[in-house]
């Protein structure tokens, strides 16, 4: 084997194996030495690198087979991978960092699939292990949030088994081959399995219950893999899809609103993730080579900024206890790097110029006036609004900035953990400062100049814009120490009652079977053993009069006959089911 | 200039409207009580231990 086929997703994986196999004492040096193993898999990988395996005589597994969306996609996991092995090297514990490992390697492994059947093997690998990412903080809430989230990609799991069951059937493995059309079940299967893990409406509420309920580390991960891959397959399956333009409009501004009710800060960049999922979900939507690079490219940018922005989140979790904004503040003096690189990345994901967003949303933009779409435009505009209210200046002036009269107790962060943040936000500002480094790595290199004065005025207008509600609405937009209700409501309340009711009521049913059928037998074996008991309890004198003796009724005769007729058709029956 | 004012308008339409999706049209029906699905869960988990039947291991769960 080449040193150009090296796996990363497989070598990530093997290294998790060893890391739960060893004791916890050689956890630390493993994971990074995973994650940096993986990255130089990649760096020596090219566009003809191929590793196959020969299932059957017929069917031979492309475990590697890139392309340019791919590449770009494998390029931002592995280098993130790094960074977040930097950030959670004093947070795991060997069972953890082995699980994720096993998670981060099956989302390469996703990324990197050739064929239909790779594809969905490492897709489930990735749900349980992530599953176990959320399991692993090991408290009830924690369990109960990581049981919802395996049922409700268990479903998407499944309806993206059945779908590409029949577009194996119909077309092969090849994802080379994949044509998916609009009329076909395959198509809607598809997308309802991979809508799942991209959080497309209705299938949003599960980010927002499930990722703030793992570890810290954990809360990192899971915000950089699932739903990126999911945005990968999209690409791969739907490209071109104009109905999701609409749809990736919608989420963009549903989540945005959802996010500006949130006072956990965890639950409030879940639904930012879904919201920038929105746009990218958006431009792929559009199709066009831009469209394609736009939603790959912000998926890249999005995974440094919110990465950052998760990482920050959890080190003040760390630090005070809470992420709850009403219980923070005046965190800027007391956690300084912390403090500026959520203030970068927050700047970073509202778009602000000269940071990496700015590059990306150009391309989103871009593609949506092309292709002359003007009100989902106008709406990705309003939800990157959105984003400026609630990320770069709701949390900014409540928990970091703002006057605050509480006086929150600091731990001071690991250097580990700041070491992550600062490199996280660096390569946020490089990418703000140099687009083209990006715009080189996407799939179709386009290029677009984000640095002209109209375009960076027309941000500078809508961040304008933007500020001078929020100072005016200051006093309502305060947070409330309340949780807000998604479409997970509908599987945490009417399902449940639906279910429980559901259960009560077959219980019902089965119990009085048991008691009626059992009684039933019974009564009917004791009668025909005994045939005086049809008649001795009889109201009817005339019928309790009847007897075996009497031989004007031979009642004894007529109920033999019966017992016999019976005994036969049982015999008959038994010897038809075994003939 | 037009442009600037253009999207300086979307913005702050936008945000105003945003604002008062969330925190008026929405804040009703969708912000509920914090312990909203905690207390019913909860409960169930009570319950559920009643029905439980538990007994203490003599070696303290230990295997």
């Amino acid at each position: 084997m080449s040193v150009h086929n090296l796996h990363p997703g497989l070598i990530m994986m093997a290294f998790g194996f060893v890391i739960l196999a060893l004791p916890e004492k050689f956890r630390k040096g493993l994971m990074i030495t995973a994650s940096v193993c993986s990255a130089a898999a990649f760096w020596m990988m090219d566009n003809s690198s191929v590793l196959l395996y020969h299932l059957t005589d017929n069917i031979t597994l492309k475990l590697i087979d890139p392309d340019g969306v791919s590449m770009v996609f494998l390029m931002v996991f592995t280098t993130i991978a790094v960074i977040n092995s930097i950030y959670s090297i004093d947070l795991h514990n060997k069972w953890e960092a082995g699980v994720t490992c096993l998670y981060v390697g099956s989302n390469m492994g996703i990324v990197l699939a050739g064929d239909l059947i790779s594809f969905i093997v490492f897709w489930e690998i990735s749900a349980f292990a992530s599953t176990y990412i959320i399991y692993a903080r090991h408290c009830r809430k924690s369990s109960r949030a990581a049981f919802r989230y395996i049922m409700v990609h268990a479903f998407g799991g499944n309806m993206l088994l059945a779908g590409i069951i029949l577009q194996i059937f119909h077309s092969g493995i090849d994802l080379d081959k994949l044509v998916l059309n609009m009329n076909s079940p395959e198509f809607w299967l598809i997308l309802i399995g991979v809508g799942v893990n991209a959080a497309i409406p209705p299938f949003t509420g599960w980010i927002a219950d499930a990722y703030p309920e793992a570890t810290t580390a954990g809360t990192v991960y899971l915000g950089s893999y699932t739903t990126k891959a999911a945005i990968y397959a999209l690409i791969t399956f739907f490209a071109g899809t104009h109905m999701l333009i609409y749809v990736g409009a919608f989420m963009a501004i549903f989540a945005a609103c959802m996010a500006l009710l949130e006072n956990d800060i965890r639950r409030l960049l879940s639904y930012h993730i879904v919201s920038q999922l929105g746009m990218m979900v958006a431009s792929l939507g559009v199709g066009s080579e831009i469209g394609i690079d736009g939603a790959s490219a912000h998926a890249v940018t999005n995974i440094f900024f919110k990465g950052v922005l998760l990482m920050c989140a959890g080190s003040i979790l760390r630090a005070t206890g809470t992420c709850k904004i009403t219980e923070l503040g005046g965190l800027g003096k007391k956690m300084p790097i912390t403090a500026i690189c959520f203030l970068v990345s927050s700047m970073a994901i509202a778009g602000f110029p000269f940071l990496s967003g700015f590059a990306s949303k150009a391309l989103i933009m871009e593609s949506l006036h092309e292709y002359g779409e003007g009100l989902p435009a106008i709406m990705i505009t309003v939800a990157g609004v959105g984003t400026l209210l609630s990320i770069t200046l709701k949390i900014n002036y409540f928990v970091f900035f703002g006057k605050c009269s509480r006086d929150v107790k600091v731990q001071n962060a690991t250097n580990s953990m700041t070491l992550a943040v600062v490199l996280g936000t660096i390569v946020s500002i490089i990418i703000g400062f140099k687009p083209e480094l990006l715009y080189e790595q996407l799939t179709f290199r386009t290029m677009v100049d984000p640095f002209t004065l109209p375009h960076i005025m027309e941000y500078v207008a809508i961040i304008i814009g933007g500020a001078i509600p929020f100072f005016i609405t200051l006093r309502i937009m305060k947070p409330h120490d309340e949780i807000s209700v998604d479409f997970d409501w509908f599987y945490r309340r009417p399902l449940v009652k639906l279910v429980h009711g559901i259960s009560v009521a077959l219980y019902r049913v089965f119990d009085w079977f048991d008691r009626n059928v059992l009684f039933g037998v019974r009564h009917v074996g004791t009668r025909l053993g005994n045939p005086y008991l049809w008649t001795k309890n009889s109201g009817s004198l005339r019928i309790r009069s009847m007897s075996l003796e009497n031989e004007d009724h031979l009642i004894g005769d007529v109920i033999q006959a019966i017992v016999a007729v019976f005994a036969i058709m049982l015999i008959a029956a038994v010897w038809v089911m075994h003939g | 200039m037009n442009e600037f004012i253009y999207y300086f308008c979307i913005s702050f339409v936008g945000a105003m409207m945003l604002i008062f999706l969330a925190k008026v049209v929405m804040n009703k029906p969708i912000r509920k009580d914090k312990d909203y699905y905690e207390a019913g869960e909860r409960e169930e988990e009570m319950r559920m231990l009643r029905n439980a039947n538990l007994k203490k291991s003599k070696n303290g769960g230990r295997k």
